[in-house]
């Protein structure tokens, strides 16, 4: 009788230096801690079932992220502070509930801390209505994405020492862009010097799939 | 700035930040202010390595029993980060509590492998300490280092206040005593390194003087004063099932070599190959009980969640009854789909079964290491494994399913000829020709590795020459020829250089102390990772000492010459080396421990199977 759960989070210093796939075998390793039956995938090398249903770059913090876990028993509850006892510092589990439809992400806000010089977020604004395009390498090919086929809005603020930016990005059959991938553009087309302080992932939108 | 917001800002654009962040599970946390001591144990190397020594974990915890010591870990930056350090003025500092080295009572490093004393030394520079001994005065650091490496501590001993010899369990604790007597009152550190030099097992370089002949080996090591010991005994646990085992182990966040509950089933090893440095300072072999292998592994699982439990040792079918062991093992970790591994089995037929119902692997690998391609020289070095024995092996498990093998040996072993060198090849053809002749269709992988011998201190051998590079080159290029002639055969070589530069620090003086700050000053580090390794800065290195690096490695010594290694005593007699020595160069082998006791002298120690421990 497996069930499947999804277990909504936040992560931050310094748990936000892990990697993915070291996330995947963190909690893992604090279900079996605590004595929950996971349920394993079948045949030779069996493995737990544990989805994120957006992976997380090495770096990111965020208020809420998700992942969906398929278990052998009925999970309440009290599994949460259970869990925020033996998980290491930064992240923490928010709520828990059973998954019995299907869900996607829509859209989601990031927000950005930026080191640069004074005329970012000037050229930034220029930069953005030019309709910029982010350069992509796979395998040796390159493709070209327009920023607006995924972007929704932004904002750049500038704040005493550093620049704030927020972006509404929204997920495009399966696919979207990262934040740092459109600064990047736009300091190579500008030739800009810049230092990421901190990326944080605001807020995840999600809608059910029909 | 505290160091700790500091660090996280450089986090960002560095290669795995993960290994810089601590918080892993079952890290042991305490109120700096409210402990006597604070101990850093140094692992030369970087994270993923360091946390994957059971040592270490294990004095970790044991020293964090303690309520008046807070012992934290640090750890080789890799280069990245060592130079963001650099430029932000950040000192190499602990991952617990985010302190720079320097401010630490006692500084603890664990060696492992030669090739890490160039990291020894960095992490020191990093921290802002003095290197030498003589320079740090009370108030500063102590600097203890302990671990295989300190059989032989002299290269080092410029550095190090204080070695410890042997198994760390107890020492370390009376040495923590020793030094919080120390720190409270007005004792000098001279005095404190005389009543260091009284607890057994430790060794104080410092107060011990080197004379030399004219032609640069030792006349004599003679203690500078009557009260200490001419030789430092080494440290053993009696007893293995009293000693103390920590079953909330630290257990990593990041993927790191072995990220694994770890429980050891014996220490010391009975079997005596003449050219293995383990064999001889782990011994006595003493076992632990089934029971308590069983309770620790259980609580280990626990406490760390891992989904893999390794028993080890340095001979694992040597445990009586590990088959039952394994059997009682998976009863408690099939359903939970934990897997076992049980690294240095010997293989035959019931092993290959054991190894079937336990490692649940798409892909299962045979290894063997033979060491050598004739009876001949594997009667010459004591290994006890028989051509005919692998042959059978290999045919079951190639009837079973497995598709690759792996084959050790070594280059350059003493009284190798060319043809001990084809035997290699024969193996290798003879394993493809038994693959061939049972008619299987898939495809078989047979990997030949070998590496080149590097005499070690403390063995039958340590008065061995070690092949010239360019004879290393003649052999490795000998033996690639003929196997290449054979089909899926795909052979390794170690590295000739850092083979050579092994053998040069392994059997090293104190002169190599001036070599080592010379190698720094040139930029080595990481030197067992190829990458950055550079012989021909080593080269320069003792250009600079006026020293010639054969001297150490492609020189046979006198059986009477004083090694600098000589001030260690690791129970086992010097005559029984040199004996075992000469039956080498007859090719006679010696039995081992299980069958009858050969007389090595290690018995003094009481401990083990030499007052006839069973489990």
């Amino acid at each position: 009788m497996a069930k499947r759960y999804r277990f909504y989070f936040s992560r931050d210093l310094p748990s936000c230096f892990i990697s993915h796939l070291d996330m995947v075998r963190l909690f893992e390793r604090a279900f079996r801690r605590l004595g929950i039956k996971l349920k394993f995938t079948e045949g030779f090398n069996p493995h737990p079932k544990i989805t994120f249903i957006l992976p997380m770059a090495v770096g990111l913090c965020s208020s809420e992220e998700m992942f969906e876990v398929d278990v052998e028993e009925e999970l309440d509850d009290k599994v949460i502070e259970k869990l925020n006892l033996i998980l290491p510092k930064g992240l923490k589990v928010l709520k828990i509930e059973e998954a019995i439809d299907k869900i996607q992400v829509s859209d989601m806000y990031y927000k950005c801390f930026i080191e640069a010089k004074e005329d970012f977020s000037k050229l930034f604004e220029e930069f953005m209505k030019k309709s910029p395009k982010i350069r992509r390498e796979k395998d040796g090919k390159v493709t070209f994405r327009n920023v607006w086929d995924y972007l929704l809005g932004y904002e750049c603020k500038k704040k005493e020492n550093s620049i704030e930016l927020v972006f509404h990005i929204k997920v495009v059959n399966g696919s979207y862009i990262k934040p740092e991938d459109i600064i990047k553009s736009f300091s190579e087309e500008y030739n800009l010097e810049y230092k990421i302080v901190k990326i944080e992932r605001e807020k995840v939108n999600y809608q059910r799939v029909i | 700035m505290i160091v700790k917001d500091k660090v996280f800002e450089l986090l960002y654009s560095v290669e795995k930040p993960g290994r810089y962040i601590g918080n892993e599970i079952n890290m042991v946390e305490k109120d700096p202010k409210k402990v006597d001591i604070r101990f850093a144990f140094c692992f030369p190397d970087i994270y993923e390595i360091g946390m994957s020594h059971l040592g270490l974990k294990i004095l970790y915890h044991l020293l964090n029993e303690r309520e008046d010591v807070y012992c934290e870990r640090a750890f080789m930056p890799w280069v990245d980060m060592q130079e963001k350090m650099q430029k932000e003025g950040i000192k190499l500092f602990t991952l617990e509590t985010f302190t720079t080295l320097d401010e630490f009572d006692i500084i603890g490093f664990s060696l492992s492998y030669e090739m890490s004393y160039t990291n020894v030394l960095k992490m020191l520079k990093l921290s802002g300490i003095p290197l030498e001994s003589k320079n740090r005065s009370k108030g500063m650091p102590i600097v203890i280092a302990g671990g295989p490496c300190t059989y032989n501590p002299e290269p080092l001993w410029e550095f190090i206040d204080v070695f410890v010899i042997g198994e760390g369990e107890e020492v370390i604790l009376e040495f923590v005593d020793l030094f919080k007597e120390y720190k409270f009152s007005e004792m000098s550190k001279e005095e404190f390194l005389l009543r260091c030099a009284n607890i057994e097992g430790c060794y104080v370089p410092s107060l011990y003087e080197i004379r030399y002949n004219q032609d640069g080996t030792i006349k004599g090591i003679l203690p500078k004063t009557s009260q200490v010991p001419k030789k430092v005994k080494k440290r053993i646990i009696k007893d293995m099932d009293s000693i103390y085992f920590p079953t909330k182990m630290i257990t990593p966040l990041i993927e790191v070599v072995h990220n694994r509950a770890v429980v050891e089933v014996f220490r010391g090893c009975g079997r005596g190959c003449r050219f293995c440095q383990a064999g001889v300072i782990y011994r006595p072999v003493r076992f632990r009980r089934m029971e308590k292998v069983i309770e620790y592994s259980k609580e280990l699982l626990e406490s760390t969640g891992c989904n893999e439990l390794s028993l080890i040792s340095l001979s694992t079918s040597d445990y009586p009854n590990i088959e039952t062991l394994a059997k009682n093992i998976l009863q408690f970790t099939e359903d939970k789909k934990v897997n076992i591994s049980l690294p240095s089995l010997r293989l035959d037929s019931t092993s290959l079964e054991l190894l079937k119902q336990i490692e649940k692997v798409r892909k299962p690998t045979l290894t063997f290491a033979p060491e050598a391609g004739t009876q001949r020289l594997r009667d010459v070095i004591s290994k006890n494994i028989k051509e005919e024995y692998i042959y059978s092996t290999v045919k079951l498990a190639f009837e079973r399913g497995f598709q690759n093998v792996k084959l050790y040996f070594m280059l350059g072993l003493p009284t190798e000829t060319d043809e001990d060198i084809l035997g290699i090849y024969e193996i290798a053809r003879n394993i493809r020709q038994i693959y061939s002749d049972l008619g299987l269709k898939n495809r078989v992988r047979i990997t030949v590795s070998t590496s080149f011998f590097v005499p070690k201190p403390h063995t039958p051998f340590q008065w061995e020459p070690q092949d010239s590079i360019d004879e290393m080159k003649r052999k490795m290029k000998m033996l690639k020829e003929k196997l290449s002639k054979v089909k899926d055969v795909e052979y390794n070589w170690h590295d000739f250089y850092l083979s050579k530069l092994e053998a040069v620090l392994s059997r090293g003086d104190r002169r190599l102390s001036s070599v080592l700050k010379n190698a720094l000053e040139l930029g080595c580090q990481f030197d067992e990772w190829g990458e950055f390794f550079d012989f021909s800065k080593w080269q320069l290195a003792f250009e600079k000492a006026n020293l010639d690096y054969k001297f150490y490695s492609d020189r046979r010594r006198d059986f009477d010459e004083v090694l600098p290694w000589d001030v260690i005593d690791t129970g086992v007699k010097k005559e029984f080396l040199e004996k075992e020595c000469r039956l080498a160069y007859e090719a006679k082998p010696t039995p081992s421990c299980f069958e009858r006791c050969i007389g090595c002298g290690v018995a003094t120690f009481k401990g083990g199977i030499c007052v006839g421990k069973k489990v």
